[in-house]
């Protein structure tokens, strides 16, 4: 057995050796939307209040974002360990990477990146021993690992490697919300030079609002399954998706979070032609924005905004990443390419598997 | 970061570095050439070395998985539609390794710097530094704007250790004749006990080579100083013309003007060289020498002109009226070899045109103002230093063949100490330059061929003796194997696709092989002993009169 793992063994933690394998293909993750709730009263922008589609410029050439902020992790389970109190639960580590790309000129450069090297135990473990092999494992010249546990006694219906990864999944969003609380400290956005965050903004439950001024979540994927849009309110969004051009976007929806005041903006805008694409809800982007103040909170976005916004995000759809990802249509390159950047600072699996 | 440095080497699984190669991806704002000298350093415990290596293949990579990639990413074929983002690029280069100070063989190290090498550095690489005798051969030029001279170590370039140049390559564009006679103009002002021969065989591209080049501009005298040499036309040149009963054109058979001859015979550099039936009846099978002669029958007569006695002392005249008889129906024959009429009619047929040449003449004439003389024996008394033009362009083949094999036959009686002249005062190497060296020596030449047979010879054992042959051509691969595999430098101009396509280029990379095709006038790749690796150069602008300096070569 390896060093991080003899650290455990000699604090009488007995490590089983198990066959060490990628954990990212092993669960299917759920869409970051599921369950949400839109507010169906109305449409949060000042226009467009029938709730029909708008169109787009499509032939715009500038775009207000320069800015492109992505999270990747790659999860394994390393070990099974039993705990004092008799429980045999997993041992798993991470990579996680976070990371901002910006655009100078049409090149895409890196401008932060953060990187950590993850062991989670079972939070059964003794904190004592825990802080002691925590101290030891900070001398380590090699690579620098940091010790984690996870809730194994919270939700007994999830497999504790499902809860590990949660807890992956939250120290990568913690690492997130710090670049951009950074980006946002040193006044790099501005209304012409934005940034974009892979995913949905929704489980982005830290920081101050007034950070994502200059702040839109891009989604590849969402749940076609929402009801509740609009006047159509029977209908899932997939269905009403599918009637949405070229070009187009929807109004704004407004959902606000559960727990806390905050107050999202999302709306649906197609990037690819649909008489290209194999499904009809490929092309589709999700975007949301916060509400930064009470006036948008309260009476939803500028339509002129979001459809500047919506438009930077058209000119952004070439090129494109086809033949390298199939996510190609709901792609933007320089989340791609943010991505690559991120994935390329990981260590090989076999180097990272062999630390432990 | 230093502003030589260009890249950094990459190593991948799929592409390692080793010992003799490594690749390297350049910085977006650096330009390199193929042919370019680029250094690394490499470290293993402790011991430093310095890898230089010279840039082969260049690419350019983008992440596009391929063609259809690109097309959907410009709006599925909009050629209007501009990207927002660049795709991810990189230029990279593949270096062959040419040498490693302090032995370290080891290969680079992913992510080693590679920086441009510096003229001391290219100096360093190539082991000019230490060159002994050195023999300027032209420059190299890098994309980092460093022009560095070539020196040629002259014990390589003409003997002992190694010796006789080629140059390949397209007429007109590949500057052969200009290179080869810079190459001359610096052993001329170089090597003190050499001497030159060159055979002029088109226009009168070499027949004022003594006179200054007025078109040279002070930028390019600038560059004969970077050389070392002067800038200036040979020295110490006579000129030897076909003699052609021609009192006008002061009995020279040439195409150069009678100004320009006129001078030379007041300067007294020009002689009209003859061949009398009683001096050169041994050259006979010269004429021959591209004839085919699978029965050997036209040797055997020339055997038998040679010793037979009804062939001796005879005047060509007096040869023709004898061949005349041997072709006659029911002609004797000769002792015991059977030589059949139809063979003698044959030899007839073939000699007649040649032997009526105005330089075939029965005996040599005593006036001054004929200027005769033969070739034989002026070659056998050249000086060091001297420089002796032969015109042969208004001859034909045969004649050609004639008079570059009786040099040749010259040469080697000069050094293989069959004249009287004493050992000091024959020059140590005489260097004989022929333009169209495929007449002479071809890949079909007849293996019987005794032209060909002096050139192996030559090129065989020549170097040792101080016979240096310097050998121009249009087709590599139209030369003999053995002539050309014994030249130790090989010189290549512009040349094309088919060519290049020949088993002669299949050891140089294939890159350099297809830059071949594409050089520009006054761009060469030489290939030497002593050098590790081709390298593409540039020389000086010729420094003696040519006719219409513009067109090069």
């Amino acid at each position: 057995m390896n060093r991080i793992l003899n650290l455990l063994s000699a604090r009488g933690i007995k490590c089983f050796q198990t066959e060490r394998f990628n954990l990212d293909h092993k669960y299917l993750e759920q869409y970051e939307d599921e369950g949400e709730i839109f507010d169906s009263n109305l449409v949060f922008e000042s226009e467009h209040k029938s709730g029909e589609f708008i169109k787009i410029d499509r032939a715009s050439k500038d775009s207000f974002f320069r800015y492109f902020l992505d999270g990747s992790r790659y999860t394994y389970k390393i070990a099974d360990m039993e705990t004092t109190d008799g429980k045999y639960l997993p041992i798993v580590a991470g990579q996680v990477a976070t990371g901002v790309t910006t655009r100078d000129g049409e090149k895409i450069r890196k401008h932060i990146l953060k990187n950590k090297n993850l062991m989670l135990v079972s939070d059964r473990t003794n904190q004592d021993d825990l802080a002691e092999i925590k101290e030891e494992v900070k001398q380590f010249d090699r690579v620098s690992i940091q010790i984690e546990t996870y809730n194994s006694k919270r939700d007994s219906k999830s497999r504790p490697e499902n809860l590990a990864i949660a807890r992956i999944q939250k120290i990568m969003m913690d690492m997130e919300i710090e670049i951009l609380s950074e980006i946002a400290r040193s006044r790099t956005l501005k209304p012409d030079a934005m940034l974009i965050i892979d995913g949905s903004l929704q489980f982005i439950d830290k920081g101050d609002d007034r950070l994502f001024s200059n702040v839109i979540g891009l989604s590849k994927s969402f749940n076609p399954n929402l009801q509740g849009m609009l006047r159509r309110k029977n209908d899932e969004i997939g269905v009403v998706l599918t009637k949405l051009k070229y070009g187009e976007r929807s109004p704004v929806y407004k959902y606000p979070m559960r727990d806390n005041s905050r107050v999202i903006g999302a709306w649906y805008l197609r990037i690819r032609d649909e008489n290209r694409m194999k499904n009809p809800l490929d092309g589709i982007v999700k975007l949301e924005k916060i509400a930064i103040d009470a006036d948008e909170k309260d009476n939803g976005f500028e339509s002129g905004l979001i459809d500047n916004i919506s438009a930077s995000i058209l000119a952004e759809r070439n090129v494109t990443c086809y033949g390298s990802d199939p996510r190609w249509h709901n792609h933007i390159y320089p989340i791609y390419m943010t991505e690559k950047m991120l994935k390329a600072s990981f260590l090989g699996t076999e180097h990272f598997l062999n630390i432990f | 970061m230093p502003s030589t440095v260009i890249g950094k080497v990459s190593a991948t699984e799929k592409n390692p570095t080793c010992t003799d190669n490594f690749i390297f991806w350049l910085d977006d704002n650096v330009e390199i050439k193929p042919f370019d000298i680029v250094k690394a350093i490499n470290e293993v415990q402790g011991k430093k070395s310095i890898t230089y290596a010279i840039v082969e293949d260049i690419f350019h990579i983008t992440d596009s998985t391929g063609h259809l990639s690109n097309y959907v990413s410009s709006d599925f074929g909009d050629i209007a539609c501009p990207p927002m983002t660049k795709r991810l690029g990189v230029t990279y280069a593949n270096a062959k390794v040419i040498k490693n100070t302090h032995e370290i063989y080891m290969p680079l190290k992913d992510s080693t710097l590679v920086e441009f090498a510096d003229e001391d550095d290219i100096k360093d690489a190539l082991g000019l530094n230490d060159i002994k005798n050195p023999i300027a051969a032209g420059f190299i030029e890098g994309a980092n704007n460093v022009t560095v001279p070539i020196n040629l170590n002259s014990d390589f370039l003409i003997g002992p250790e190694g010796a006789h140049l080629n140059i390949s390559g397209i007429s007109g564009l590949a500057t052969k004749t200009s290179y080869a006679m810079f190459l001359l103009q610096s052993i001329q002002q170089t090597i003190d006990d050499a001497a030159i021969v060159i055979l002029n065989v088109k226009g009168d591209d070499l027949l004022r080579i003594h006179e200054e080049n007025p078109l040279l501009s002070e930028k390019d005298k600038k560059v004969w100083e970077k050389t070392g040499l002067s800038c200036k036309p040979f020295e110490k040149v006579k000129y030897y013309y076909p003699y052609k009963n021609n009192k006008d054109g002061y009995y020279a058979n040439t195409i150069l003007d009678k100004s320009a001859l006129s001078k030379q015979v007041d300067a007294d550099v020009m002689r009209n060289f003859i061949y009398t039936y009683d001096h050169d009846k041994n050259n006979i099978d010269l004429i021959f020498s591209n004839v085919d002669d699978p029965s050997f029958t036209m040797e055997s007569i020339i055997n038998v002109i040679m010793e037979s006695p009804e062939f001796c002392d005879l005047s060509w005249d007096d040869f023709k009226a004898k061949l005349g008889e041997k072709c006659a129906s029911g002609g004797k024959k000769n002792g015991n070899v059977e030589i059949p009429v139809q063979s003698w009619r044959k030899f007839k047929r073939l000699i007649h045109k040649s032997i009526n040449n105005q330089f075939f003449i029965n005996s040599k004439s005593g006036s001054a103002d004929r200027r005769q003389c033969f070739l034989s024996d002026e070659v056998k008394n050249i000086k060091k230093k001297d420089v002796f033009v032969i015109d042969v362009a208004r001859l034909e083949e045969q004649l050609q063949c004639l008079v570059f094999g009786d040099i040749l036959k010259a040469v080697n009686e000069l050094k293989f100490g069959e004249t009287a002249r004493s050992e000091e005062d024959i020059p140590g190497r005489v260097i004989i330059f022929v333009d169209e060296l495929n007449k002479y020596a071809a890949s079909n030449a007849p293996k019987n061929s005794p032209i060909l047979r002096y050139l192996l010879e030559i090129t065989e054992r020549g170097r040792s003796e101080g016979i240096i042959l310097f050998s121009a051509e249009q087709f590599k691969s139209a030369i003999h194997d053995r002539v050309k595999g014994n030249c130790s430098t090989h010189i290549y101009g512009r040349t094309n696709a088919i060519e290049i396509s020949k088993p002669d280029y299949k050891y140089i990379p294939k890159v350099f092989s297809n830059m071949m095709t594409r050089l520009s006038k006054g761009e060469l790749i030489l290939e030497h002993a002593i050098l590790g690796t081709p390298l593409k150069m540039t020389f000086p602008y010729p420094s003696y009169y040519q006719r219409g300096s513009e067109d090069g070569e």
